[in-house]
């Protein structure tokens, strides 16, 4: 159970989770919502896979991520989300909205 | 991993309820307590196998597992609360109430997400155990609260030879995608959808 505390405790972590409730995605895909290096977003990956909350498949040359979260899990994400955890941090701006800033 | 600690815990439970029925045959216990005991039992059981469904992932889609997952989880809570604090007689009537729009809630998710469920894709040992768990508790949840809206009738012995002929049915169906998802050396073929 701690390595899930763990694993919820980081905000981009959480915002990784809580991207993949709408459909599962690919690594590229979900690194594409950060402005954190590919190094880093892996190294988030494997603790969310250590904590049993994702898991991988290999589609191609791409590994895809889908949730694989427990009800009780599920609602401590809930929790964190509704006590005012922030899931935005420096970490997890989108890029998008950081290339607009640019061009203003 | 992930599979065994739902599997150790529902046959724990089930060892629990076979149990209390020896010692209701030993006298050790009276007819109330072994029917409160059960019905505990059933509500841990929906507890454990709707908290850990996501995880166990027996029909491949994200959705269904997590709703319902989320239904058996509130109908456990439901009569573990109603078991343990509730007259006998209204525990069983409203707890069977409660069970049965639970099933019916998952039926309408699950008919609801019918399209996103892969029958295909890998069909694995945890899934099979994952599956095989997952009817053993839908089958014992059905039944108890069939036994008690009704009392023990004849023709629940139909309905559990309907649930099982359903059970054969959808486990033949999923071997006979796995053999048309498998390339011919026998490996499994991940791009087939």
């Amino acid at each position: 159970m701690s390595t899930v505390f763990k694993a919820l405790s980081d905000p981009t972590r959480r915002r990784v989770l809580e991207l993949l409730k709408s459909r599962p995605m690919s690594a590229g895909d979900l690194a594409d919502h950060f402005d954190v290096s590919k190094p880093t977003m892996s190294a988030h990956f494997a603790v969310l896979r250590e904590a049993g909350l994702i898991a991988s498949e290999k589609q191609g040359k791409s590994v895809v991520y889908e949730l694989q979260m427990s009800v009780l899990e599920d609602a401590l994400l809930t929790f964190a989300r509704a006590f005012g955890w922030k899931l935005e941090s420096k970490e997890t701006k989108p890029k998008r909205s950081t290339r607009e800033a640019l061009n203003r | 991993m992930k599979i065994w600690k739902p599997v150790i815990a529902f046959f724990c439970l089930m060892l629990v309820a076979i149990a209390l029925g020896v010692a209701l045959r030993m006298g050790l216990i009276d007819t109330a307590v072994m029917r409160r005991g059960i019905g505990l039992v059933i509500g841990a059981s929906a507890l454990v196998v709707g908290n850990y469904l996501p995880k166990m992932r027996p029909l491949k889609s994200a959705p269904a597992e997590r709703i319902g997952g989320l239904i058996l989880v509130a109908a456990g809570i439901a009569f573990l609360t109603l078991f343990t604090f509730a007259p006998l007689d209204q525990a069983r009537r409203v707890s069977s109430i409660i069970g049965f729009g639970a099933l019916f809630l998952i039926a309408l998710s699950w008919l609801w997400q019918a399209r996103s469920i892969r029958f295909r894709g890998a069909y694995t040992g945890s899934r099979q155990l994952a599956m095989s768990v997952l009817f053993a508790f839908l089958y014992i949840f059905a039944t108890a609260c069939i036994v008690y809206l009704f009392g023990k009738k004849p023709w629940i012995e139909w309905l559990e030879i309907g649930f099982w002929v359903a059970f054969m049915s959808l486990f033949g169906a999923l071997h006979m995608e796995q053999k048309n998802v498998c390339t011919p050396d026998g490996s499994e073929d991940h791009l087939a959808t």
